[in-house]
């Protein structure tokens, strides 16, 4: 799955507990509220966070961001992402088990 | 050697680079740089001082809605900055590109809860498209070049820049050629399968429908959505913010949907089989219950938010970009024919679900209903030049939506997501700078007018003369009693309101009164305060327990539509 999806479905829910468990990872640039920002979207749209990791990006002026998260709209979570002014790119994948 | 600047200089002078010609403010310690740089740019930086930030934020976002540029207000640190928060958040629901610049403590003590100092980085993330923390002088060119960009690109929006009176205060040699900063480019390029796929949809439908939303407007899309109507015949909804993107008194106009929207409007979305959606985010107040919302039709949506798509209604078509672009995409691809028959069963329903029937059942003695107020204001501006209207939040609201027949893009502004009851009249005060030679009118109740009214002072002391405000005083908070009486067995909890006189108000802040108690009054009324050279207040004291109907019940499908109240609505 990445980012870039548009389509207007939400993911189907399924009765499997790890279906909807998706990793987040995304490239932001390092500026002061840019983790707060990303961190306070999750809290603010109701996305629970169940593990967080913040480090050094792609480039010298970036950061990583890798987030698991449980959802059944990871679509629409990831758009909400990348529309933040520092948010880079985002991808989203199911979690290896 | 170039000369040395302050940093409040050359932030008035970026301001004003950017194409800023007037801000709305409050100083205060943390601002006050900046406001002793300001007289040396009067001439092209216009400054209005309000009664409250409050105040100055709404005025900056009535300036935006009125002009389509961008509204700037100006606050000190810490209350200043918090009491900036309403219209920040009400600029963020309604996508009105804001610029809030807010002093900040020094540098030096930042973090140690110095006097005004507060965390306004952390309490405007949630509610704007971003937010800066300046502590250098260097910064400030980039800063505010960037905050426009932000606020101007794609869906428009606000942007706080909190500036520490240190970064104010330094000297520096700007450079002004520095390299613009760049941010994420708003889609540019519209899928052409999309189109297509939309276009086909929209060629075959039985039953179209266009609802036009605040997009249509900020894209300056209302021709291109006029022509493309024309060319296909498919009638056109208008939200409440899309009032003004589609003529009403054209043959394709329908009128608004939702939860105060009219009953053909609302069967008309159930009955549809496609409808395309342009610059609207599927509010609640649109839609009812999400899940029965136009549950026949194969949805296009087009917006320049991609976040909106999918968000609240299941799309079968999403189109991401502008909305003039995709109408004059759409207007190619699609080709023109005939909704004679759909339109005709939908004014059948009309005929059938008279829409302002309801209003029109008035007493017969001279007591004054609120429906007098716009039928009379309806027939007036008829034969008046240019002018614009700002309602509050509320009944009044409401019925201004529904009666007023709206013609014209920006002649409609109001809080529609937030819901910010006090926004009009600092509103109008933005929007009669931004149209010196326009009348600007306010509608608003009297709980709303009480919150903001302290900017009458304001109005006066900038000799503002283009703002008359009619008050429909019903001595309640009308819509929460209307909610009461309706679902909660008239318990009229906290709804019963007392007020000024507000006519001797007006005059104790300089401004014209007048209060209107019989029906027959109520034109020569608006006709004085239209021919009076300076702003007026008209206290329209209307029967008190007046609802506004239709009414969708909060959670429940715009198909179940109360059109009257269960027992008489009227008190005798």
């Amino acid at each position: 799955m990445n980012g870039t999806n548009d389509s207007g479905a939400t993911t189907p829910r399924s009765g499997a507990d790890d279906s909807n468990r998706h990793i987040l990872v995304a490239q932001l640039r390092d500026r002061p509220n840019t983790l707060e920002r990303a961190v306070g979207l999750f809290r603010q749209r109701g996305y629970a966070i169940e593990r967080l990791s913040w480090t050094p990006g792609d480039t010298p002026d970036s950061r990583k961001l890798e987030v698991v998260v449980e959802t059944d709209r990871v679509d629409l979570l990831v758009r909400q992402l990348e529309r933040l002014v520092d948010v880079l790119s985002v991808h989203a994948a199911v979690p290896a088990r | 050697m170039s000369e040395t600047r302050t940093g409040a200089q050359i932030l008035c002078e970026a301001l004003i680079r950017e194409g800023a010609e007037v801000v709305f403010g409050i100083p205060g310690g943390a601002i006050m740089p900046f406001y002793h740089a300001l007289p040396e740019f009067q001439h092209q930086l216009r400054h209005v001082l309000c009664r409250h930030e409050q105040g100055a934020g709404h005025a900056a976002e009535g300036y935006a809605r009125a002009s389509g540029k961008v509204g700037i207000c100006v606050a000190t640190s810490g209350p200043g900055a918090t009491n900036l928060v309403t219209p920040i958040a009400d600029a963020w629901m309604d996508s009105t590109p804001l610029i809030a610049i807010t002093g900040q403590v020094s540098s030096g003590v930042l973090g140690t809860d110095a006097f005004q100092e507060t965390d306004v980085i952390g309490i405007t993330t949630p509610i704007t498209k971003h937010n800066r923390l300046v502590t250098r002088a260097e910064e400030i060119i980039d800063a505010v070049r960037e905050a426009f960009l932000i606020a101007t690109t794609g869906r428009p929006g606000p942007v706080v820049l909190d500036i520490t009176k240190d970064a104010q205060q330094a000297r520096i040699v700007p450079d002004w050629d520095a390299p613009y900063p760049t941010i994420k480019a708003a889609p540019t390029t519209i899928d052409p399968e999309r189109i297509r796929a939309a276009a086909r949809l929209l060629a075959e439908a039985e039953r179209p429908l266009i609802l036009a939303g605040n997009g249509v407007i900020w894209s300056g899309a209302t021709d291109a959505l006029r022509r493309f109507a024309e060319k296909t015949g498919i009638p056109v909804i208008t939200t409440l913010h899309g009032k003004g993107a589609f003529p009403e008194d054209h043959p394709l106009a329908l009128g608004m949907p939702g939860m105060h929207g009219w009953v053909h409007v609302n069967k008309a979305i159930q009955e549809c089989d496609v409808l395309l959606n342009i610059g609207s985010r599927f509010d609640d107040r649109v839609t009812g219950k999400a899940s029965t919302f136009a549950p026949n039709a194969k949805i296009i949506h087009v917006d320049i938010d991609r976040a909106e798509i999918g968000k609240i209604i299941r799309v079968d078509v999403p189109i991401v970009g502008d909305a003039r672009a995709a109408l004059e995409e759409l207007h190619a691809a699609t080709p023109a024919r005939d909704c004679s028959g759909w339109l005709a069963r939908i004014r059948a329903l009309q005929e059938r679900h008279q829409p302002r029937q309801q209003y029109m059942k008035r007493p017969a003695t001279a007591q004054l209903m609120p429906a007098d107020v716009y039928d009379a204001f309806n027939r007036i501006a008829l034969d008046r030049g240019p002018h614009r209207v700002v309602t509050d939040v509320g009944q009044h609201q409401m019925w201004a939506a529904q009666l007023i027949e709206w013609r014209n893009p920006r002649s409609h502004i109001t809080s529609g997501g937030a819901g910010t009851m006090g926004f009009s009249l600092p509103a109008a005060l933005g929007a009669a700078i931004a149209h010196p030679n326009e009348t600007i009118w306010v509608i608003c109740g009297d709980g709303g007018f009480q919150m903001t009214n302290q900017e009458l002072a304001t109005i006066q002391q900038e000799g503002i003369t283009n703002i008359k405000v009619a008050i429909i005083n019903n001595g309640y908070l009308g819509m929460v009693r209307q909610w009461q009486e309706l679902f909660e067995n008239r318990r009229y909890s906290g709804t019963p309101l007392s007020g000024p006189d507000f006519a001797r108000l007006a005059e104790a802040y300089g401004v014209r009164g007048m209060r209107v108690e019989h029906v027959d009054d109520v034109d020569a009324a608006i006709t004085e305060a239209w021919d009076t050279d300076g702003c007026v207040v008209i206290d329209f004291r209307v029967e008190r327990e007046v609802n506004v109907f239709p009414m969708v019940p909060q959670g429940k499908s715009i198909g179940e539509m109360l059109t009257e109240a269960p027992e008489p609505a009227l008190a005798v």
